[in-house]
């Protein structure tokens, strides 16, 4: 399987290194106080801010459509989120549904002082971190596990490398894997994921930095 | 011809940050990988074998990320239809249009020929954003004057005829009824700068003519209300 270039000195990427040394505190819920800084003019992932904010408006007014047409624009990314999250989609469709009855329930609160989007992924990385603490320590069959997918054995193999990847991110400490997440599944900036995630952007590099170090330590120990 | 030693790395990483032999911080090196520009090298790394060693090793490790932040993952329809339709069941208009036909009687919901207006006007160049609505008899209360001559012969019954349920049973949608208070109404944010009032007329055919195709509600009455424009 290992048919790529040899590690730097013929070792492993950790050894190259000086160990980090620190560890992160368990996962802690976002407070609703957050940040409140906006999202780029654009929006997260190009959708269209003003748009979330016109329809935000008519939704917290007691509109359905707007609340509807609102979930509607943001229903791929809450459910991706969870997704790699979690790494399973039974439990990222169960958390997408609960995201969207939360929104629901409670988008007349919501007080614009950060944007939508920040206010809305925060409530997903939140209902991800409880989702977790609720299940059981149990590693969900992936579609890589099936020895019988057919294809060729190229695609077979780069399948299972990916499904891999969407394991060891899974299995992150949950403070390193919301950020790289956010960062690396999602592109939003360091600044966007601080908002999020009511860090300070430094310590949002930093816990990327190290997210990105375990799981290309994993990643080579796989391949 | 020898190639000369790389000159140290100088950057302004903090002291304790990871580094390879060289001295180049790692988390600078997993930035670039990252980023997707592993090949651009800096003239430190043009002339360093460790940077371009762990470049070219995480590169290749961060493929499958980057193949994994590239799958083109949605949320199953039929999950978020199902949440929808429970949180809609508390607040949905229940109203449904009757087509009578020689065979039978095809009832359309108004929910379906507000989400008909409001994808067809979403698409339409310069609307930023669009929610329709259905506005008419509905809003009526019972013994209005102007309810009671719904089933008269109507000179400006332009359409075809489309009557809700019985009126005990709740409101009625007429849509295709000219002069009438049955209309489509479109809510929408339009791009500043395009021209407003040929917009709105732009919208109002397309809207009407969808309408036509997809339900049969041919031609309806479109209100279209231009409630922001967005730079």
């Amino acid at each position: 399987m290992n048919d790529g270039p040899s590690s730097p000195s013929g070792s492993s990427l950790s050894s190259l290194t000086r160990p980090t040394g620190s560890s992160d505190a368990d996962d802690q819920l976002i407070g609703a106080t957050g940040s409140s800084e906006q999202m780029s003019p654009d929006g997260a992932g190009g959708l269209d801010a003003q748009a979330d904010q016109w329809l935000v408006v008519k939704a917290s007014s007691g509109d359905p459509q707007a609340m509807e047409v609102l979930i509607r624009r943001h229903r791929d990314r809450i459910y991706r989120i969870a997704l790699r999250m979690l790494g399973s989609r039974e439990d990222a469709e169960d958390v997408t549904q609960e995201v969207v009855i939360q929104v629901w329930s409670v988008i007349a609160g919501f007080s614009g002082a950060s944007a939508f989007t920040t206010w809305l992924y925060r409530i997903v990385v939140n209902r991800c971190i409880s989702h977790q603490r609720r299940q059981r320590p149990t590693r969900p069959l992936s579609e890589g596990d099936d020895p019988s997918t057919p294809g060729p054995e190229n695609a077979v193999l780069a399948r299972q490398r990916v499904e891999a990847t969407a394991d060891a991110l899974a299995r992150l400490p949950g403070p390193l894997r919301s950020p790289l997440v956010l960062h690396e599944m999602e592109g939003l900036s360091y600044r966007e994921v601080a908002a999020i995630l009511n860090l300070s952007e430094p310590k949002v590099r930093g816990r990327i930095y190290r997210a990105r170090r375990q799981l290309v330590d994993d990643l080579q120990d796989w391949s | 011809m020898t190639t000369p030693p790389a000159r140290p790395y100088e950057g302004d990483e903090q002291p304790d940050t990871d580094r390879l032999p060289c001295g180049a911080p790692i988390d600078r090196l997993l930035d670039q990988v990252s980023a997707g520009t592993a090949s651009d090298r800096t003239d430190h790394q043009e002339q360093c074998p460790h940077c371009q060693a762990a470049l070219a090793e995480y590169d290749r490790l961060w493929t499958p990320v980057r193949e994994l932040a590239a799958d083109d993952v949605k949320a199953p329809d039929s999950l978020l239809d199902e949440t929808l339709r429970r949180l809609r069941s508390t607040t949905s208009d229940p109203t449904f249009a009757s087509i009578p036909g020689p065979d039978g009687t095809t009832r359309v919901s108004a929910r379906v020929i507000v989400v008909t207006a409001r994808e067809t006007a979403q698409d339409v160049e310069g609307v930023r954003i669009a929610l329709g609505k259905i506005v008419g008899p509905e809003a009526r209360s019972p013994g209005d004057p102007a309810a009671d001559d719904e089933n008269q012969s109507d000179d400006s019954l332009i359409g075809a005829r489309v009557e809700g349920p019985a009126r005990d049973d709740g409101p009625r949608v007429v849509a295709g009824v000219a002069g009438r208070s049955t209309a489509i109404e479109i809510t929408l944010a339009a791009q500043y700068g395009v021209d407003l009032i040929a917009l709105g007329e732009r919208l109002r055919a397309d809207v009407a003519r969808r309408i036509g195709t997809v339900t049969g509600l041919h031609p309806v009455t479109v209100s279209v209300v231009i409630d922001d424009v967005f730079t």
